[in-house]
């Protein structure tokens, strides 16, 4: 039950990875930070008793401005130059790094450093083992309206073509004459403000502390890459698949193999490496 | 040979050349400590009847012995290290720790400066990360910079990785809370916390007097939760005949939800009555995420959980104003009755009156190990000022004296013969809610050495 | 100032050692991907290999000699040792054997990981690295049998254990490390600078224009990865001889990011260049530390911890930014051939 919960947290971010990397390329190691900070922000709002959709809200669009500047600071102007996907890769661990750092002063100034948000999780019904709360709901519909909104943009508008014409083949979009910066930023946006309202809902269903979205990247990065990093629906559906893996197919291996529940983090691991196996396409050169 | 190749080697033999003359001045030094300086001094000779007045240089030879530490007058200054991680596993709980030897150093010199003392400590930080290769980098540099006197690491791990180190240079290291039992040797390492076998012994007794025969850990798949875990099973299952199964779960993880439904059905398997109980050994980031899922869970809400002393912190798991945790926590731990020991003396006025200035000072309450990392600091500084000197050797001599003839935070500090605490009274505390507050209230005493368990009305 | 002679013998010899360890790394890194273009993120489980085959090697040697029932006994360690110590020509040839098994298996491990790396993408192929890294290190910190797990070993002797006079032991043991790091980059000079780099850059600048001329790219990627994770398993195995302990979790990926860094800062495939990066950085990393501050007598009023990741962060962007190609640009590579040539050009010209 509370595979459904952490699912659509893992779809949820994902989208937002696989968006970036889709339209700019870059494998982005600092949406962990992005998710965290999110957190934080959503949490930090709950507990001065702002109403935990409104602080979702205020998350996700603070979370879409860092993104923005972000790249703006550090990753366009490696772009302009000429940087290559693994430049840009390194650039994004430094970004991490220092956004995460940054957090973890800031918190331990503030003794924040763990934070529980004030949104009260309440059963609604028992199903087996498991329960369905009022966060499932939540996350639920958070994450049904925001690959909504993302489809409207994206398949409904005309900036929304301008995305998927710079996702395709980017050179042939900027002479069609198509605003690529203005499209990158909101590309940007888009998937800071997916990662912000991860990361609050993140906050709700549990503690966090700096060092919760480097964690959580694991899992969201292996979502992603069932979708292939390319497809939408793919990740979406790759968040469900790894968050179901975690709990099914551990209870399944330790039923029949015996295998010791403590090697649980290695799922999304084993996950990837059959992802590139079968999805090699995906991934070759050229 | 091409130039390429030349440089780095040239580089490589002058730093070849450095070592070996620091090894010749090392050799040279240590033989005696006497080196001989030359100094050169005109001295005016008068010569009678002679008209210029000549002036003779004249050399003299003196003595001049090198010391370590040149006194200055007036004021003694005895460094102590801290090397007590705050990021990575311990980025939530090292600060609130390291605090709590910052406090201990300043309370001591408030008291040396009020009756007069020229002496003074001072203390030095740095950031272990919690990982062996960095403890060691950071008592190496330490070491370097002249310190003997070291709080840390924490972690029983850590402890591994530098205890070769300390032992081998004779820097006394006091840990605050690494509690593996596979540690107790006689050597520099001192511990002023009891080891997991003591905490175990004392839980598995309290859980067998009130009536409880099966049990289910969810326990840190650390050094920490895999040593206490293992310790209370054996105990709990050879002395008392009780059953026990045992859930590791790795640590970090975003989310423990599965381990939880583990748990619950383990729970289920032993049967979820009053003879069951759930032990749960964690820090504040997991034990509140595991507690989270545990309270939405209709079978683990029938039994009476047990937890490690690392459980007892009301900055966590109490509701506003006292702490942070939300009511439904506090429900929930209250309705389970949470229970465990910690070592403290009962009522002590002194642990009292830490913690009151501890919250004045940091803001925040001490966490149970801050206590110990208190009362390690300010038995570094007994033993430093015991000695009279600032020698590892003489300081690690002079700890075992002092330790017995202190009472700290936590209550008696004797040591054994390994330098590790000797044994301690335990409080049992237990998740209450007293018509006004949810509190951890002590509901009875484990009494050092008579194992006694005494329950208060 | 206040330091005593011995303390600061033991300070340099640890830096000596630590940055030998690290240029050893870096070379192997800008070998693998300076070189050849293949992003190694997962450097640190070959790192790692070396260290759990040194370990393995010294406690099986060991523990059947001595008699040792639990390994991981802290009095278990000190026995390790003290049989050591009175047993010199053991001590090396531990120190000797573990070194070389590995060299060859993290090698083997290096050519393996190669096979299915080999048709990746760039950014892929590193992140899937790091992902293979990451997880044999959960999977031997949770599998006991191994290396203790999560606990750990200790009591692995270094070959100069045997030396009553502990500081002289470790100048020594610094001395060796800078010697063996010496020989790596000879080797990697040499081998860089001769026909078979020239096929390298042309491996990594443009893989199907290499393969029109004969030169097959998987093969070539297949044998930089066996010495590239050879040389990190050989600085593994010098890592934990230095420490005399090994626990899984000082082989994170961070580790890798940080040699990265050493290669990008110093100049991709240029040797030189990486060098002094590793010595650089290495340099940074200890002198970024507050203990040491403290003995030039600066004293910080917070942590500096979360600061030195902070500017290690931005460090690397900085240098992607305004010098991508590391302080010391690549050189042409300078074959035999080219030298006698140049020399000759040279020569005409005077």
């Amino acid at each position: 039950m509370s595979s459904i919960l952490v699912s659509a947290l893992y779809a949820l971010a994902a989208l937002g990875l696989t968006l970036s990397f889709k339209v700019t390329k870059i494998a982005n190691l600092a949406h962990a930070e992005y998710i965290v900070i999110g957190s934080y922000v959503a949490a930090y709002l709950t507990l001065i008793y702002i109403d935990p959709l409104l602080s979702l809200l205020v998350s996700a669009l603070i979370i879409g401005s860092i993104a923005i500047i972000i790249d703006e600071l550090f990753y366009k102007p490696l772009y302009r130059r000429g940087a290559t996907s693994l430049q840009l890769f390194v650039a994004s661990i430094g970004a991490g790094l220092f956004l995460r750092y940054l957090l973890s002063i800031y918190a331990d100034m503030k003794d924040l450093l763990f934070l529980n948000s004030a949104y009260s999780r309440q059963p609604i019904f028992y199903l087996g083992y498991g329960v369905f709360t009022n966060l499932h709901i939540l996350s639920l519909s958070t994450l049904t309206i925001y690959s909504f909104v993302l489809y409207l943009i994206l398949f409904r508008t005309k900036i929304g073509r301008g995305i998927r014409a710079v996702a395709s083949n980017i050179e042939l979009a900027q002479v069609s004459g198509i605003p690529v910066w203005r499209i990158r930023r909101l590309t940007w946006f888009l998937a800071g403000a997916a990662a912000g309202l991860a990361g609050g809902l993140w906050s709700y269903y549990t503690s966090v502390n700096p060092e919760s979205g480097w964690r959580l990247l694991l899992w969201v990065f292996a979502s992603s890459a069932i979708g292939g990093f390319t497809s939408l629906w793919q990740t979406l559906l790759g968040g469900f698949i790894v968050g179901f893996s975690e709990n099914v197919v551990m209870w399944g291996l330790n039923r029949s193999f015996g295998i010791d529940p403590a090697y649980k983090p290695l799922i999304p691991y084993v996950i990837i490496v059959f992802v590139l196996i079968f999805r090699r396409k995906m991934f070759l050169m050229r | 040979m091409s130039t390429v190749i030349r440089s780095p080697v040239v580089i490589g033999l002058i730093i070849i050349i450095l070592i070996l003359a620091g090894a010749l001045s090392y050799v040279l030094s240590t033989g005696g400590g006497v080196q001989y300086v030359t100094l050169t001094r005109p001295v005016t000779v008068t010569v009678p009847g002679a008209a210029p007045q000549t002036t003779i240089p004249v050399t003299f030879t003196l003595p001049i012995t090198f010391t370590t530490a040149p006194p200055t007058i007036g004021r003694i200054e005895y460094v102590i290290g801290l090397a007590i991680a705050v990021s990575g596993p311990y980025a939530v709980d090292g600060p609130v720790r390291r605090d709590a030897a910052i406090l201990a150093i300043e309370h001591i010199n408030k008291y040396l400066e009020s009756i007069g003392s020229p002496v003074r400590f001072r203390y030095v930080h740095d950031d272990t990360k919690g990982t062996a290769a960095d403890a060691l980098k950071v008592i190496e540099n330490m070491y370097a910079a002249g310190i003997r006197v070291i709080i840390g690491p924490l972690s029983s791990g850590e402890v591994r990785g530098v205890m070769d180190f300390v032992n081998t240079n004779k820097i006394v290291i006091i840990s605050p809370s690494s509690t593996s039992p596979l540690l107790a040797q006689p050597d520099y390492v001192f511990r002023d916390v009891p080891t997991d076998l003591f905490q175990a012994k004392v839980l598995a007794k309290v859980m067998n007097i009130l009536g409880i025969k099966k049990v289910a850990i969810i326990a840190r798949g650390d050094d920490y939760g895999k040593g206490l875990a293992s310790a209370f099973e054996n105990i709990f299952t050879t002395n008392y005949g009780g059953i026990v199964k045992k859930i590791i779960y790795t640590y970090p993880q975003p989310d423990y939800a599965a381990e939880v439904s583990r748990l619950s059905s383990a729970v289920s398997e032993l049967g979820a009555d009053q003879s069951t109980a759930v032990f749960i050994i964690a820090f504040e980031d997991d034990g509140l995420n595991i507690i989270d899922h545990a309270r939405l869970d209709p079978v683990l809400t029938k039994v009476r959980w047990f937890g490690s002393e690392t459980l007892n912190r009301p900055a966590a798991y109490t509701p506003p104003p006292t702490g942070k945790a939300s009511l439904d926590i506090a429900k929930f731990l209250a309705s389970v009755k949470l229970t465990g020991v910690f070592a403290s003396p009962v009522g002590s006025p002194l642990a009292e009156t830490f913690a009151k200035e501890y919250r004045a000072r940091f803001g925040r309450d001490p966490s149970p190990y801050a206590y110990f990392t208190y009362d390690a600091t300010w038995l570094a500084a007994l033993a430093i000022l015991f000695a009279g000197k600032y020698d590892g050797e003489a300081v690690a001599k002079a700890l075992p004296i002092v330790a017995s003839h202190f009472i700290g935070v936590t209550g008696y500090k004797a040591f054994d013969e390994n330098g590790d605490a000797a044994g301690a009274d335990y409080i049992i505390w237990q998740y209450q809610y007293n018509g006004t507050h949810y509190v951890f209230a002590q509901i009875g005493v484990w009494r050092y050495p008579s194992e006694a368990v005494e329950f208060f009305k | 100032m206040m330091i005593d002679i011995s303390s600061f013998l033991i300070l340099i010899s640890s830096i000596v050692t630590y940055t030998s360890i690290y240029i050893i790394l870096a070379l192997s890194m800008n070998l693998e991907y300076g070189y050849t273009g293949v992003p190694n993120l997962g450097k640190v489980m070959f790192y790692f290999i070396g260290g759990i085959i040194s370990a393995r090697i010294a406690m099986m040697i060991l523990d059947p000699l001595i008699g040792i029932k639990n390994p991981l006994e802290a009095t278990a360690a000190t026995e390790r040792t003290e049989y050591a110590s009175t047993h010199p020509i053991l001590s090396i040839e531990i120190f000797i054997a573990g070194t070389f098994l590995s060299m060859i298996i993290s090698g083997l491990f290096g050519y393996l990981a190669s096979i299915p790396a080999l048709a990746l993408k760039e950014d892929f192929l590193a992140l899937t690295l790091l992902i293979f890294g990451e997880a044999a290190r959960i999977f031997v910190r949770t599998y006991e049998p191994i290396i203790g797990g999560v606990f750990g070993v200790g009591g692995i002797p270094g070959p100069f254990i045997w030396i009553s006079d502990k500081i002289l032991a470790r100048m020594l043991y610094a001395i060796l490390t800078l010697l063996i790091a010496i020989v790596v980059y000879i080797y990697i000079d040499k081998f860089s600078n001769s026909p078979l780099g020239r096929a390298l850059k042309a491996v990594r600048d443009d893989d199907l224009a290499a393969s029109v001329y004969g030169k097959d790219p998987s093969r070539f990627r297949g044998l930089v990865l066996f010495i590239g994770s050879s040389l990190a398993g050989l600085a593994g195995s010098l890592y934990v001889y230095y420490s005399q302990a090994i626990f899984p979790d000082d082989f994170v990926p961070a580790l890798t990011f940080f040699i990265l860094a050493m290669v990008l800062i110093g100049g991709i495939a240029n040797n030189f260049g990486v060098v002094i990066g590793a010595i650089i950085l290495s340099l940074f990393e200890r002198f970024s530390q507050a203990s040491i501050l403290k003995i030039f007598g600066i004293v910080a009023p917070f942590d500096i911890s979360y600061l030195r990741y902070m500017i290690l962060g931005l460090l690397l962007i900085i240098i992607l930014l305004f010098r991508p190609q590391g302080l010391i640009a690549e050189k042409p590579v300078k074959t035999p051939l080219y030298n006698i040539i140049m020399r000759r050009i040279l020569n005409r010209n005077r």
